[in-house]
């Protein structure tokens, strides 16, 4: 049985009143979602707190979800949504709303300048990890949920287009930038 | 083919190109340094990036979950095993206390009697004394407050500012006895009883 199938299934019997059904999907899900929104609030207890709300209110919405589409892009929708509207209710500009679903401001050269210097390459894998982890902080948070998304919870760029209601194009360049931006940033650190 | 933009790079590297733009662009970086180089150095980036660190999920988040969306109710069966036990448990401290004094059964219920009766005359003398102090204070302080309205009251309109002193002074002194009063009124009370 594909993942999919499985969670279409877990879906249906928690539907029906199966709460067994229900912790299979805590239990599968809670590892990647608590990866997606603690990066992107910077925060563990609320991350933490965010991770349950998400999964009390996916669970409260169980009904209206739709079989055709994937449980874990439906999930992550919500998630997406309940962060920005936590950010819009705090009055803090930082997710940039407004950059949702327009033109593309933040440009990182397409040419691969002449001079280039290595940069990653200086690093110990694991030094590098921990260098990304920090630079993600700084990147703006519309392109780093849609790093995050891509890289650590390794949606398909449809599906991230998808989550965020975004065209595929957009998705595809903004993901390139804030590879660039970080690539940036690790030069600045060093 | 041209030089590689960055956007394809990223592309190539994930995987997301045609076979055929695949094999063109493995051709090129065979033979331009500068290409094959910022490929590395990219490949190096997302390599890392797809193995970043997890975040450290609670043994317990499923379960807190499960917790707020179906709250644990009590039964009627947990209410039956809890009196179950309370009462089994009453009673084998009963037969302990049997066995260890040695007394006979009428006399262990004629003194458990005799404590209960005493317990409870306490509770009922300190119940009523606690009741009076509350009702006699409650008396004071609706005195002291009517007396400093009415002393407030004359003081601004018709009085000059040092008799108003004095009669904050013979206020105070009044309040003061009142609480005198009210103390022996409570030990005559204690020594009546």
């Amino acid at each position: 049985m594909s993942s999919m199938d499985e969670d279409r299934e877990l879906v249906e019997r928690t539907i029906q009143g199966d709460t067994k059904a229900f912790e299979m999907i805590l239990n599968k899900h809670q590892q990647p979602l608590l990866n997606y929104i603690g990066r992107m609030v910077g925060n563990r207890e609320l991350a933490l707190d965010f991770t349950q709300e998400v999964f009390i209110k996916t669970y409260s919405s169980l009904s209206t979800f739709q079989s055709q589409f994937k449980f874990r892009t439906w999930l992550f929708k919500i998630a997406s949504n309940y962060i920005i509207d936590f950010w819009r209710k705090k009055k803090i500009d930082a997710f940039s709303i407004d950059q949702i679903g327009r033109g593309d401001d933040d440009r990182a050269p397409f040419e691969i300048p002449s001079d280039e210097r290595s940069i990653c390459s200086r690093y110990e894998l694991a030094e590098l990890r921990e260098k990304i982890d920090k630079a993600l902080e700084k990147l703006p948070p519309h392109l780093r949920e849609l790093f995050i998304l891509r890289h650590v919870n390794e949606f398909s760029y449809e599906e991230i287009a998808e989550i965020k209601g975004i065209p595929v194009g957009t998705v595809k360049n903004r993901v390139f930038q804030s590879k660039e931006f970080i690539r940036q940033l690790l030069e600045e650190q060093k | 083919m041209n030089c590689l933009r960055v956007d394809q790079i990223y592309l190539y590297l994930e995987g997301e190109l045609s076979p055929e733009e695949d094999r063109s662009i493995n051709a090129h970086i065979s033979f331009c340094e500068k290409c094959n180089k910022a490929v590395e150095e990219r490949k190096i980036l997302v390599e890392a990036s797809q193995s970043l660190p997890e975040w450290e999920v609670p043994q317990d988040l499923a379960q807190r979950v499960l917790a707020n969306i179906f709250p644990k109710r009590i039964t009627l069966r947990d209410w039956v095993v809890t009196t179950a036990i309370g009462l089994s448990s009453a009673v084998l401290a009963f037969f302990a206390v049997y066995l260890v004094s040695g007394q006979t059964l009428a006399d262990l219920f004629i003194n458990l009697n005799r404590t209960a009766l005493d317990l409870f005359q306490n509770i009922v003398v300190l119940s009523v004394k606690v009741a009076k102090l509350i009702s006699v204070g409650i008396q004071i302080v609706i005195k002291i407050i009517s007396l400093i309205i009415k002393g407030l009251g004359s003081l601004t309109t018709i009085l000059g500012p040092e008799v108003q002193v004095g009669l904050i002074l013979v206020t105070a002194v009044l309040t003061f006895l009142l609480l005198f009063g009210a103390k022996r009124k409570l030990l005559a009370g204690e020594k009546a009883s």
